[in-house]
């Protein structure tokens, strides 16, 4: 498959890349590691006259940890270094596990963390080519006026199904977004719609230059369910934040349910179930069935609601037990 | 609007006038004739079109050809030393990990990379090193086996 015909502009400071986006922003797509957007424009689900590369911009790759002030990730720094960081790898192990486990090595090693987080939504509908899209009429991401998923749906029920984002979201993490109007610093959690045409609030004028997690983030997991071991999607992705008051009981945690639903869902009532109380099987069935009724999964082609809606309390269960391990004082087994 | 630019693969640098719009693999394929990088989905799911850039395998259907300027890139074509396969390819062809051999110049690349990286992998390292490579004919143990070869041989 070919791809469309556009220019590349390869901006030398953020300042450039803003001015350039002020200017053009209508006709241009951000281009960071092009893992997603390539495919997008080689099926022609968009069709930008100018590609805005981030690639020749100096350290927006860079990655650094300070007790004060936490960790923060310069957008083009790859899935892979995120994933082999040490820092990362000791202090926000839910992180680095969730960019390990994104598509297959090449990706990795191409792909960003700004990219995942700003990442589309997807649908088995949608990510198709042209010819595939075309033996129907257009749906509400296409610029029609149906859905092919929820059937009778009044908006697009894509999926935002970044690897990285759950994690992000556990660790109370946030984004810079940079334009030539000034910066703004958004909380991950805050950073979804739920609708599938405009799936996240970053402007088209503003581009995403840091990943910024505090210091005091809660150790976790994140726990991947895709159908295959590498490249696949994850069906629902569970990430697990937790602290313990000295034997077993919940201080404090997070949860967050990627992939299922449009936008990832912050689990807070299966998190009051666990705060001040002692860990035990019974608490994490309990916690499981309110996270399951947190969501409400939409149909993937291979999987029915009601196996997500299973699996999401599955999930958790696995998910705050091998948080509970992470923590290496958990009492259970 | 063409502009030329300067690639450097298998340690060679050609010049080349392309489009914005030209991945790596349609310029090492059609206008550097490297036609031993494949073309198989075309949108990252294969692996077929892998090749090393700075040595760390990517796909080269997802990558801008002008994103590849100033890289060293390795193709299939580069493995063979001084006319004679390296080991990782002779141990490929000795244990049967090559069928029709489509899935081959992609799979031998990403595991040199990891031998590079790792001389002695273990079997799991070396499953996950190759997890975005597709085989549709092996089942993928003669490929296993070929590389746990190869990397007992010392490449
Ligand atoms: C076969 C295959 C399997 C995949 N599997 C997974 C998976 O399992 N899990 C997963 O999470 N992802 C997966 N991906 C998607 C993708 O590879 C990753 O999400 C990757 O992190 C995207 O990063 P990128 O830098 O390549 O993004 P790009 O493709 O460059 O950009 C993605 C989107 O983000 C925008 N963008 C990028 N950077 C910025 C920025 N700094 N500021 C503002 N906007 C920006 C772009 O405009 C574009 O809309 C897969 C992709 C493929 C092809
Ligand atoms: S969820 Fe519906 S509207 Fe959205 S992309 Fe899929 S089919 Fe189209
Ligand atoms: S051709 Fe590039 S991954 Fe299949
Ligand atoms: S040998 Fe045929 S695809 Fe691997």
């Amino acid at each position: 498959m070919r791809l469309p015909k556009f220019e590349c502009f390869y901006p030398k400071t953020v300042d450039e890349a803003c001015a350039f986006l002020a200017e053009h922003k209508d006709q241009t797509r951000i281009i960071a590691g092009g893992t997603d957007l390539v495919v997008a424009l080689k099926q022609r689900r968009t069709l930008p006259q100018h590609l805005l590369n981030l690639k020749s911009i100096p350290d927006l790759s860079l990655i650094s940890y300070d007790q004060k002030t936490g960790l923060s990730i310069g957008a083009l720094a790859t899935l892979d270094d995120v994933a082999r960081n040490p820092e990362i790898k000791k202090l926000y192990p839910s992180l680095s596990q969730a960019a390990s486990r994104v598509a297959a090595p090449q990706i990795r090693n191409k792909g960003t963390i700004g990219g995942n987080v700003a990442l589309d939504s997807r649908c088995w509908y949608y990510n198709q080519s042209e010819f595939w899209r075309s033996t129907r009429p257009a749906c509400f991401k296409a610029g029609g006026d149906c859905c092919y998923v929820v059937k009778g749906g009044k908006q697009c029920y894509s999926l935002i199904s970044a690897d990285t984002v759950p994690a992000l979201i556990t660790l109370d993490a946030s984004v810079e977004l940079v334009s030539k109007a000034g910066s703004r610093v958004v909380a991950v959690e805050k950073l979804y719609t739920g609708i599938g045409q405009t799936p996240n609030v970053i402007k088209a004028d503003e581009i995403l230059t840091r990943v910024l997690v505090p210091a005091s983030s809660l150790k976790g997991v994140y726990i991947k369910h895709a159908y295959r071991g590498a490249i696949d999607f994850p069906l629902i992705g569970v990430a697990v934040s937790l602290s313990l008051n000295g034997g077993n009981t919940v201080e404090d945690v997070r949860i967050a349910i990627g992939a299922a639903t449009p936008a990832p869902v912050r689990a807070v009532k299966a998190e009051a179930v666990l705060k001040g109380k002692a860990l035990s099987d019974e608490l994490l069935a309990e916690a499981g069935q309110v996270a399951t009724k947190e969501v409400t999964p939409i149909v993937h082609i291979f999987a029915p609601v009601a196996y997500k809606r299973k699996m999401v309390e599955v999930l958790l269960k696995r998910a705050v037990g091998a948080a509970n391990r992470e923590q290496g004082i958990g009492s259970r087994e | 609007m063409k502009q030329l630019i300067e690639l450097k693969v298998n340690g060679e640098v050609y010049e080349v006038a392309i489009e914005s719009h030209r991945t790596l693999l349609e310029v090492l394929r059609e206008s550097l004739g490297f036609v031993g990088t494949k073309r198989g989905c075309d949108e990252g799911t294969c692996g077929a079109c892998t090749v090393l850039v700075n040595g760390k395998p990517i796909l080269s259907c997802l990558m801008l050809a002008t994103d590849a300027i100033g890289a060293e890139i390795e193709t299939i074509e580069g493995q063979a030393i001084t006319g004679k396969p390296s080991p990782l390819q002779k141990a490929f062809v000795d244990y049967g990990a090559i069928q029709c051999g489509f899935c081959s110049p992609g799979m031998i690349l990403s595991a040199k990379a990891l031998l590079r990286e790792n001389p002695k992998p273990t079997e799991r390292e070396i499953k996950e090193a190759i997890s975005g490579n597709l085989c549709r004919c092996t089942g993928y143990i003669k490929i296993v086996e070929a590389i746990k070869v190869a990397a007992e041989s010392n490449v």
